[in-house]
């Protein structure tokens, strides 16, 4: 969301720039203007409510009690760090499966490549509950559920966010100029070499933009360790989802939200997230 | 991202005139806003009780049917509609007290002579004036039961020794590891964490109640102190007895147990009563048998009730509803459906037609004299002693000196009523104050969360501090240094961008 934020906000700019001299009524950002509602009722609007409820008490007096609460507990900070490490290992996961299977795909020369990318992509097209319930129907026949909670949590993520991570990889991939693989062979690079110094580094914003959307989500996916972990396996978007239901209280909900959402802030800037150099995301869009 | 945006836009637009259509309609037929539990009324219900509104009325009258998932949700979307939303809602009794103290509902005015006044049986009406009453007020002037029940076990017949299932305790049993579940909601669980916690105290109370040296007004009466004990001592004696139990059981769940436990993935279920039936009769269908028991140190008792908002527009008709839920014959139909147990108990002559599952033909029209002949011709019941037959006494629900004789114990009759005997046992749960709320809520983050060593936690977090900052550092050094410029193309753009 952050990105095209920043797109739509960087837009209008060089829209009116561009239009100086066409005197029109109509100019193409006009085009944004739903959007930029959209943008404002949905996203904006509830974001300022959230920082509202965070910074509030119950009776709506400014207080830091709900962080100091939260960071003093230590269940909290662990069920914090048991989320980004679920999520930390589904991505790195992820990026294994998924690379060589892009990378294959993006190789393939025949005209039937749709075929297998439709083949990686069409579960997207399926509800995810009814995929949740067949696969862990499948854990329980294999003997896993109720067992290995951890690992079947794991087995669910990966199953769900795969696609999200091929995907970019694939797109970033296929639009790779080949001349530069054959000019390293040329060279006398061999295939390793070729695919450390020349394929690897060109696919990074792939990687990086498919490790984002599938890091980001994992830490709030609280359906997935629901089905396949039974509840057991804490995580952090379940916590939120207990304050603003059973539990009644929305301020700390807001307030575990509103961390969450610094997390997701710095993760982006350490990974360069905001950057105009990942385009592979919008691509896989 | 845009797309998705241009796809919400073109969906609300698509949605717009349907959302529209029934206000313009709406001056000439009246609209009832109802908001139900997901899949808790019979089929047709509605639809007869808009025929016979558009009857008295003279004028169409149109059910407008939402449903939620738990009270929480009903009660913020009414906080946050802030006015009117629904015309009747269907919160449980702790939710009711709670929206009632908050002046959220509206003290309810039945008619005289209706069917409430008729058919619901007394025990229910006792339970609502007398049992939950918090002073200024009771549950009977805000609600009217629609369905009620016990919680349980369930528990498969071939797998688990009955004997062991008259105890809560069984659920810590070794033997049992891995094949239980209880519910992942902490108000219901807590129960299950107290029978554990105060079982002397409990086991004591059963057997001077057994020997008859306690009444049963009396021992009910301090069930209910124990089970609605959220004192910080005995908080903690529950969060410790539920973070042993975490180890032994399958897992925690509201929705998949009935499912599992008909599909044989686990033995035990916590369950309500309407699940119960729910589970035995699909676990019939695979030929497996499932059993319902209420654990004999105590349980927990709920009750369901149709309110009144305090911003409801339609008030007589909100009425009207509510007497008709009342109808014994709409209540046995909407039990056939939905597996709970209707509040009502009266006689009133009624039909219902069957219908063929697979040709939707009427197969059959049954006639019943009222609630009580509906119960014994559904379960088979004598109402004779007969050889073989256990004797059930139902008198506190349907009326003094009424007892059938069932040759089938602890199935879907036994989960639908229990007998006497069982609601002695049974206690409601309290509605409780914030700072109890707070302090159980609490207990049941740190039940279901896993807690770290603090020198763990710190070493973690100063590692990822640390990474983060390296990170950080390194990109802000790129930002610095590289403004000389390698030459690399798009570069500057990066730099525009990062600003």
């Amino acid at each position: 969301m952050a990105v095209s934020a920043k797109k739509i906000a960087a837009e209008p700019v060089l829209e009116e720039k561009k239009s100086c001299g066409l005197k029109g009524v109509f100019r193409r950002s006009f085009l944004g203007i739903p959007y930029a509602l959209f943008l404002a009722m949905f996203v904006i609007f509830p974001l300022l409510l959230i920082v509202f409820y965070a910074f509030t008490d119950k009776n709506g007096a400014f207080t830091f009690g709900n962080f100091i609460a939260f960071f003093s507990s230590g269940t909290n900070i662990s069920n914090l760090l048991i989320s980004v490490g679920i999520a930390f290992i589904t991505t790195a996961v992820c990026l294994l499966i998924a690379y060589p299977v892009a990378y294959i795909l993006s190789r393939f020369k025949s005209a039937r490549t749709y075929i297998f990318v439709l083949l990686f992509v069409a579960p997207m097209w399926i509800n995810f509950v009814l995929r949740a319930y067949a696969l862990r129907e499948i854990l329980n026949l294999l003997g896993l559920l109720g067992k290995t909670n951890f690992l079947n949590v794991i087995i669910g993520m990966v199953y769900d966010f795969l696609p999200f991570m091929i995907l970019p990889l694939y797109t970033t991939l296929i639009k790779m100029d080949k001349s530069l693989e054959e000019a390293s062979a040329d060279l006398g690079g061999n295939g390793a070499v070729t695919f450390f110094k020349v394929t690897l580094p060109l696919s990074v914003p792939g990687i990086i933009s498919g490790a984002m959307m599938v890091f980001l989500p994992c830490m709030s996916c609280y359906v997935i360790t629901d089905t396949f972990g039974n509840s057991k396996i804490p995580l952090i978007g379940k916590l939120i989802e207990t304050m603003f239901g059973t539990a009644s209280d929305w301020n700390m909900g807001s307030a575990i939200a509103l961390i969450m959402l610094v997390i997701m802030f710095v993760t982006m800037l350490c990974t360069g997230g905001f950057k105009n150099e990942t385009t592979a995301r919008g691509n896989a869009l | 991202m845009k797309k998705i945006a241009l796809f919400v836009v073109a969906a609300l637009v698509a949605v717009l005139p349907l959302a529209a259509a029934p206000a313009s309609a709406a001056e000439e037929t009246l609209v009832l806003r109802v908001a139900n539990w997901e899949d808790y009324i019979g089929e047709g219900i509605l639809e007869d009780f808009e025929t016979a509104m558009a009857e008295k009325y003279g004028k169409p009258v149109h059910v407008e049917y939402s449903t939620f998932g738990t009270n929480e949700v009903l009660y913020n979307d009414l906080k946050i509609a802030g006015g009117y939303l629904y015309d009747v809602v269907c919160p449980s009794d702790y939710m009711i007290e709670k929206m009632a103290k908050e002046n959220m509902l509206q003290p309810l005015a039945l008619d005289a002579g209706g069917n409430y006044e008729l058919y619901m049986s007394d025990y229910i009406k006792d339970v609502f004036a007398n049992k939950i009453d918090w002073g200024t007020a009771s549950l009977a002037d805000y609600g009217v039961c629609y369905m009620w029940g016990t919680m349980g076990y369930v528990f498969n017949g071939a797998k688990v020794d009955a004997g062991d299932m008259k105890d809560w305790t069984s659920l810590w049993d070794e033997k049992y590891k891995g094949r239980s579940t209880i519910k992942d909601s902490v108000r219901d669980s807590y129960f299950v964490g107290i029978a554990y916690a105060k079982e002397e105290e409990l086991l004591d109370l059963k057997a001077q109640y057994d020997a008859g040296t306690l009444s049963p007004e009396d021992y009910n009466a301090a069930l209910t102190e124990i089970f609605n004990d959220t004192s910080v001592d005995t908080v903690n004696a529950v969060e410790k007895a539920l973070s042993a139990l975490k180890a032994n059981i399958f897992g925690f769940e509201v929705d998949s147990g009935k499912n599992d436990i008909a599909a044989g993935t686990i033995d035990i279920n916590f369950a309500w009563s309407g699940d119960a039936v729910y589970a035995m009769d699909e676990a019939e269908a695979l030929g497996v048998t499932l059993y319902y028991t209420v654990p004999e140190t105590g349980s927990n008792i709920w009750f369901d009730g149709w309110c009144i908002p305090k911003d409801a527009e339609q008030v007589e008709l909100a009425n009207d509803f509510i007497d008709f839920m009342c109808d014994p014959e709409i209540a046995a139909r909407n039990m056939e459906y939905i597996g709970y147990t209707s509040g009502v108990a009266g006689d009133k002559a009624f039909s219902i037609d069957y219908y063929d599952e697979d040709t939707g033909a009427l197969a059959e029209t049954v006639e019943y004299e009222g609630i009580f002949d509906w119960m014994v011709q559904t379960y088979g019941l004598e109402t004779e002693p007969t050889d073989g037959y256990t004797a059930v006494d139902l008198g506190y629900f349907i009326g003094e000196g009424k007892t059938v004789y069932t040759d089938v114990v602890g199935r879907q009759f036994s989960a639908q009523y229990p007998d006497t005997k069982t609601t002695e046992r049974c206690v409601v749960m309290n509605y409780f104050d914030d700072e109890a709320n707070e302090r159980i809520n609490t207990m049941w983050e740190n039940v279901k969360g896993v807690a770290f060593p603090t020198w763990a936690i710190v070493l973690i977090v100063v590692g990822v501090v640390l990474i983060v900052g390296v990170i950080l550092l390194i990109r802000f050094k790129d930002k610095i240094f590289k403004s000389g410029g390698k030459g690399k193309k798009g570069v500057k753009v990066v730099e525009k961008e990062d600003v």
